[in-house]
């Protein structure tokens, strides 16, 4: 565990020396190529006059809502394909149908439908979510050992208590990863879907941040959107999922 | 004069791609109140099945499964299963929730209202009468195989079933742990006066536990013989009583 950050720190030192030293070396144009001090200065700048903090602000609030959202939605298709075997026919195959289906390939539609802005971007965080969560719901529901629905009847639960006494606590490993799965799907989503959709008053997320910079053609400013972007991808999969794997499923030795 | 429990002409088969089996064959049984029966035999011979369909787990094909007179198809709180799997505690609960899982299940099918105090008392109670008081907030991860039947037999108890059925629950145990969980399973019987319905294919267990045996063969299913154990409580292994009795089953079986 230790070591793994202890080797990141050390290799992400090393690729930041060969960076700056080939920024130094003039081998490339400073535009092009600019050095980590730029990069640096650029981000810490516009953390001071606050644009990119509303822009993460923004981003962050888009996605936690796609993902609620989304995460609601999938639990109700799952529990109702766990229950009718109809409704599973359906729910599979608009899952094999809309699975595949990158969300960049809707945008054009979306943005004929909707409009761009904070809507169309949330659907294409919805539709990169939905599909792989409900996979995994559906998969983790299936796979409750057989025992439980036995002591389910035999202790007479009804079909609520059932789902929030076993089903759900019982397939929280499937659930917890499927989660990982879109967070990561909808991060990647977020961003390219607001570089398109662009800015509402000004406020378009740090993909629209990135953009706008390669337009003024700010290059340590693109860095600058580039590495918060990888710290907030970071932070949530190795801090906030760990977190919530070692409070539950590690805790409850169903993950090893 | 109707009897307790009652099975009357159970007929069940299993299709197969090849084949059809035959699991259970005319089973014609009468068990009565607060009686300990052991179901012995080989593996294949349908004990399960028949403990499946006294839980309402599993439908006949042929005859009915009767308590008091009544036919029951479903599965109820007042016949609780103990089943092998140690997979069978809710890894996500700690001890004591677990066996308040039943308190709670049992309260709610009696229509009872107890405060949260009143739960876990109960829950208390029953993981002392297994003696797992002292593990009462472990995760059934951190329990050796035994201790987790220990667990599991608190639960069961806990829903306070007039009848218990138990399907090879110590068969996973190491042998020192389960001569410790039968022993311990008598004395909780005749403090509590239930009825087990308790399902094996070890001789030295049905003769240490129960009341009456009865023998299954395979290939059909069907009842052999039903012995009456006799031997005073609590029985020595190594008595010649205990033996005599060993070997006789041993030569029918």
């Amino acid at each position: 565990m230790k070591s793994k950050y202890k080797q990141r720190f050390f290799w992400g030192m090393i690729l930041s020396l060969i960076w700056q030293l080939t920024a130094v070396s003039g081998i490339f144009s400073e535009m092009i190529f600019p050095g980590l001090d730029q990069i640096l200065i650029a981000l810490f700048e516009s953390l001071k006059d606050g644009t990119l903090i509303k822009q993460i602000g923004f981003s962050l609030s888009v996605i936690a809502q796609g993902l609620f959202l989304a995460t609601i939605t999938a639990l109700i298709l799952s529990l109702t394909a766990y229950f009718s075997s109809y409704a599973a026919g359906l729910i599979d195959t608009l899952t094999a149908l809309a699975h595949p289906l990158p969300g960049i390939a809707l945008m054009p539609l979306i943005l004929i439908w909707f409009g761009s802005g904070k809507t169309a971007i949330l659907i294409v965080i919805i539709h990169s979510v939905l599909w792989p969560l409900v996979l995994n719901l559906s998969t983790g529901f299936n796979s409750i050992p057989d025992i439980y629905t036995l002591i389910a009847k035999n202790y007479r639960l009804n079909k609520l208590e059932f789902m929030y006494k076993i089903l759900i606590p019982a397939s929280l490993p499937y659930f917890i990863s499927g989660l990982k799965i879109a967070w990561a799907r909808s991060w990647r989503a977020l961003i390219s879907a607001e570089m398109l959709f662009g800015a509402i008053n000004s406020l378009g997320g740090l993909g629209w941040y990135i953009f706008q910079k390669r337009v003024f053609f700010d290059l340590p400013g693109v860095f600058a959107g580039i590495i918060v972007i990888i710290l907030i991808g970071i932070a949530v999969e190795d801090f906030i999922f760990e977190k919530l794997e070692a409070k539950t499923v590690k805790k409850w030795g169903m993950l090893k | 004069m109707k009897s307790y429990l009652e099975l009357k002409n159970v007929n069940k088969s299993f299709e197969t791609e090849k084949e059809k089996k035959i699991a259970l064959k005319d089973i014609n049984l009468e068990i009565k109140e607060n009686e300990f029966l052991t179901i012995l035999g080989p593996s294949g011979c349908g004990k399960s099945t028949l403990l499946k369909i006294i839980a309402g787990f599993s439908k006949t094909d042929r005859g009915q499964f009767l308590k008091e007179g009544e036919e029951l198809i479903e599965a109820g709180l007042d016949r609780i299963m103990l089943f092998q799997d140690f997979e069978q505690l809710f890894s996500w609960q700690k001890v004591i929730d677990n066996v308040e899982f039943a308190v709670k299940a049992a309260a709610k099918n009696n229509k009872e209202k107890l405060s949260s105090a009143e739960i876990k008392e109960k829950a208390l109670k029953y993981l002392e009468e297994v003696k797992l008081l002292d593990y009462q907030n472990y995760y059934p991860h951190q329990l050796s195989g035994g201790m987790k039947q220990r667990a599991a037999l608190a639960r069961t108890l806990a829903a306070e079933a007039e009848i218990m059925l138990m399907d090879e629950p110590f068969g996973s145990v190491d042998s020192q742990t389960r001569q410790e969980l039968q022993q311990l399973l008598v004395q909780l019987w005749q403090e509590e006066e239930r009825t087990i319905i308790f399902v094996t294919h070890d001789i030295r267990e049905a003769v240490f536990l129960s009341q009456r045996i009865v023998l299954m063969k395979n290939e059909p299913g069907e009842v052999i013989n039903i012995i009456e154990n006799k031997l005073p409580y609590p029985r020595i292994r190594s008595s010649r009583d205990f033996n005599q009795l060993f070997e006789k089953l041993q030569s029918q079986l």
